[in-house]
């Protein structure tokens, strides 16, 4: 069996989609809670598919993936975090819009470009196998940067989504804060939608967090649960798509809502 | 005085909320502020946190601005995060210092505030397994952890039951009494006010009329506030409210 996985991931391209799947994996798990907590999973929704039309638009304009993950990322962020004053129209309602459009867009896009790529589909259907060393360095780098900041800034992170006002009242910087954190959600989703594709992107943001807050109730618990949760659904994931001749990216996603069942029935248990 | 408005005009963009708001706040005061649902409780709290720009008019604090402390209601905390009494604390404390790398051990301004907020044996007990009570005290806790020196609290016992509402005051009168903190304290718990108050500020009808407790809160005041004939009986410290009417739309 040993032997089997050495064997399986002397090939380069799974080891790329290992690199992409645990780092980007276990970054998006780590956004996740802030998603959960915030209550902001609709906008989680979303913002991968507004990053597709921007990886889309770069396809058809014949310019680097990586810019398009990013500045779609980056526009999404910015759209859906001032959305919900004009109009009379509540945030979730801007934030399904967002969704449906830049799905559909995306593909529309797609069909109309001057410059069709015939790997182009994979960002949409999750073919991880795909992803190259520099998809993979950038999974790295953002998964690092992320950890960074908020190791060195956690409690004005907690403190700032937890309560905005009070924190107004501390002297915090809430919007620049909510910014910094929105980023690296921008970011961390860009890198793996990159090379990943929404399916997977949108999974470890949901599952694993989802899993590790209904076990626990204390934020080293959650946050180590989710984080190796996320790289551990990678892992399997991945490894199982190979054995099984699945799809990699909706296998690996599969893997990392996996353990949210499991989780709702303990809490069940332990009321 | 440590704060004054001056005819001020609060509310929002597109909106008065209130007009001719003049009324000064002196240090160690003890003010209370009532008024019917609408009539810009909110707003006023908004503007002297500094959540909202005046619209016209003066707000001054002597010298610097000091540190307020603030109470919201505890509807406005979500208890799904995952954290325990001493951990929110905690989080509050180490959010205001600059950022670092190496873990810190706790404060014992952590220990401190707990006490004075009577939740020390909740210290380890999370936010979802608090009554509304016990999530009050709380939330005074974290405000003492700035050292305020004006404690700003907006409807802190609202639905909450007679025990929980009484200890709840108690704390606050005991740091007003002790610690000379300046309390404002926004409710709708007009009782809460009698024998604690020196001073209580109606809004209504777009200002806010301010005077002595005694004279606030009697009947003719507070009859011609809430527009239907209220009673008012007084029995050294404590105060009996009665509104008559309501029952039959009158």
């Amino acid at each position: 069996m040993i032997a089997d996985l050495r064997e399986m991931y002397t090939f380069e391209f799974m080891r790329y989609a290992l690199t992409v799947g645990v780092f980007g994996g276990g970054m998006l798990a780590f956004l996740g809670i802030f998603v959960h907590l915030r209550r902001i999973v609709f906008l989680g929704a979303a913002l991968p598919q507004i990053t597709a039309l921007g990886i889309a638009l770069a396809i058809a304009l014949h310019l680097p993936l990586l810019a398009g993950a990013v500045l779609g990322g980056l526009v999404g962020i910015l759209l859906l975090s001032t959305s919900g004053k004009p109009g009379h129209l509540p945030t979730e309602g801007w934030v399904g819009i967002a969704y449906a459009s830049g799905g559909s867009l995306a593909i529309v896009v797609l069909a109309l470009s001057p410059h069709p790529d015939a790997g182009a589909l994979r960002f949409f259907t999750g073919d991880v196998l795909g992803t190259n060393r520099a998809e993979a360095l950038f999974a790295i780098g953002v998964a690092g940067l992320t950890a960074i900041i908020f190791r060195l800034c956690w409690s004005k992170f907690v403190v700032s989504s937890f309560d905005p006002v009070m924190s107004q009242t501390l002297g915090l910087k809430v919007r620049a804060w909510n910014a910094l954190l929105f980023l690296c959600l921008g970011f961390g989703l860009a890198a793996v939608m990159n090379s990943a594709g929404s399916m997977l992107a949108f999974g470890m943001l949901i599952g694993p967090p989802a899993a590790a807050l209904m076990c626990f109730r204390a934020f080293p618990k959650v946050v180590f649960t989710a984080v190796v949760l996320g790289a551990a659904a990678a892992f399997v994931g991945l490894t199982t798509s190979f054995l099984l001749d699945l799809p990699g990216g909706p296998t690996m996603a599969t893997a990392a809502l996996a353990p949210v069942l499991p989780a709702w029935i303990y809490r069940k248990i332990k009321g | 005085m440590l704060f004054r408005f001056a005819h001020a005009s609060l509310g929002y963009a597109t909106h008065e909320v209130l007009n001719g708001i003049s009324f000064e706040v002196n240090a160690g005061d003890f003010i209370g502020i009532v008024g019917p649902n609408g009539s810009g409780k909110s707003t006023l709290v908004k503007t002297m946190l500094g959540l909202l720009p005046l619209r016209a008019g003066r707000m001054e604090w002597r010298g610097s601005c000091p540190t307020i402390g603030y109470v919201p209601q505890r509807e406005q905390i979500d208890p799904i995060w995952p954290m325990r009494v001493r951990d929110m604390l905690q989080f509050t404390l180490t959010a205001l210092e600059p950022p670092h790398w190496r873990r810190r051990g706790e404060h014992d301004r952590v220990a401190e505030v707990m006490q004075t907020a009577e939740i020390d044996a909740l210290a380890d007990q999370t936010l979802d397994t608090l009554s509304g009570g016990e999530m009050q005290r709380l939330l005074l806790a974290r405000a003492l952890i700035v050292e305020p020196q004006v404690l700003l609290l907006d409807e802190p016992t609202a639905a909450m039951d007679l025990f929980a509402t009484e200890r709840f005051m108690s704390v606050i009168a005991r740091l007003h009494r002790e610690r000379e903190v300046t309390i404002i304290l926004v409710t709708h718990d007009l009782q809460s006010l009698a024998g604690r108050a020196s001073t209580v500020g109606i809004l209504s009808h777009g200002t806010l009329h301010h005077g002595p407790t005694s004279t606030m809160l009697s009947a003719e005041r507070l009859s011609e506030v809430y527009g239907h004939p209220v009673h008012v009986h007084r029995q050294e410290d404590q105060l009996f409210i009665a509104m008559e009417g309501v029952e039959n739309g009158g």
